[in-house]
């Protein structure tokens, strides 16, 4: 019976005429209604006398900033996150060619190497133990004939040492071909462009483009 | 929607618009209504825009802002009352 759902309306004048007129004549007859209908007009008043929020600071800035500070900003963010990215791809791909030209320089230099290294491991694995290396009597062919007697303890240690000597330089002539090729590698890099591949440049980079935006992005806040 | 009886010797709320502890009881209890109640009667209590001008602005018809108005009234009022208000005089 109590119109309750159209005070509020009715309060605020929201209400068409006809409806406005029945609620009008209801309340001349319902105290309940005209109490209800006060304590809403007393809740209105309390909510339109709120005080406005102040916003924290100011939302618009107080000193114009240069329009291009903040597209700045957001070109130097994705600048360093790039740079970042060039960096680790440059250091990944900078440990590739070094490991490349340093195993085609060692593979001739070992494939070399074995046959002098085979035949004065061969001299030492022909005597019966490691002591008697010394001992035994090494010949200048590959084969080696472990004749304990027939030579003297004084003079085997000179052969030995001259035979090692001869036989070491053996490995140094097959190295020079190995530095060779590896300096061919390294003089095939087109040289105007290897800085590009530097880790530190695009670490540097990353780092500058980082602090830009930093500050950047201060200047823009405290606008 | 049902409407709370005023507590019998509770302390007494001014309901002059300048008490600040039953401003403070209003701001509360607008926390705790719905959004879209708050919302309308933000718009039509402090802003002070016409029940048309609500409809528009949140884009919904007529009796859903006269419904929203008054539930989020009596919800305002009933908090009100919990806390010793006395009602208006008018």
């Amino acid at each position: 019976m109590h119109p309750f759902g159209d005070l509020s309306a009715y309060l605020d004048g929201a209400l068409s005429s006809e409806a406005r007129a029945s609620v009008q004549a209801h309340l001349d007859t319902c105290a309940l209604c005209r109490t209800r209908l006060a304590e809403l007009r007393g809740t209105a008043r309390l909510i339109a006398a709120l005080p406005n929020p102040v916003p924290s600071r100011s939302l618009v800035p107080r000193v114009s900033v240069p329009f291009w500070l903040a597209p700045l900003r957001t070109f130097s963010t994705f600048a360093s996150g790039a740079a970042i990215f060039l960096f680790l791809a440059s250091a990944l791909i900078g440990s590739f060619p070094r490991a490349q030209s340093a195993g085609s320089a060692a593979a001739p230099a070992p494939a070399a190497s074995q046959p002098a290294a085979f035949s004065v491991g061969g001299a030492s694995a022909a005597s019966p133990s490691p002591q008697d290396v010394k001992g035994s009597a090494p010949s200048p062919a590959p084969v080696v004939s472990s004749d304990r007697t027939a030579a003297a303890p004084s003079a085997a240690p000179a052969d030995t040492a001259k035979e090692i000597g001869r036989q070491g330089s053996a490995p140094p002539s097959s190295n020079s071909v190995g530095d060779q090729i590896a300096r061919l590698n390294r003089a095939a890099e087109p040289a105007p462009f290897a800085f590009l591949l530097s880790p530190w440049l695009w670490l540097v980079l990353a780092l500058a483009f980082g602090a830009l935006s930093f500050i950047v992005g201060r200047r823009l806040r405290s606008a | 929607m049902s409407w709370a009886e005023p507590v019998a010797g509770g302390p007494e709320l001014a309901d002059l618009a300048g008490d600040r502890e039953a401003l403070r009881v209003v701001e509360d209890a607008l926390a705790t209504i719905p959004a879209d109640q708050r919302a309308a009667l933000l718009l039509r209590d402090v802003e002070g825009f016409a029940y048309e001008e609500i409809a528009t602005i949140t884009s919904t018809e007529i009796g859903t802002v006269k419904s929203r108005i008054h539930r989020g009234r009596v919800a305002v009022r009933n908090i009100l009352i919990s806390r010793g208000w006395k009602g208006s005089s008018g």
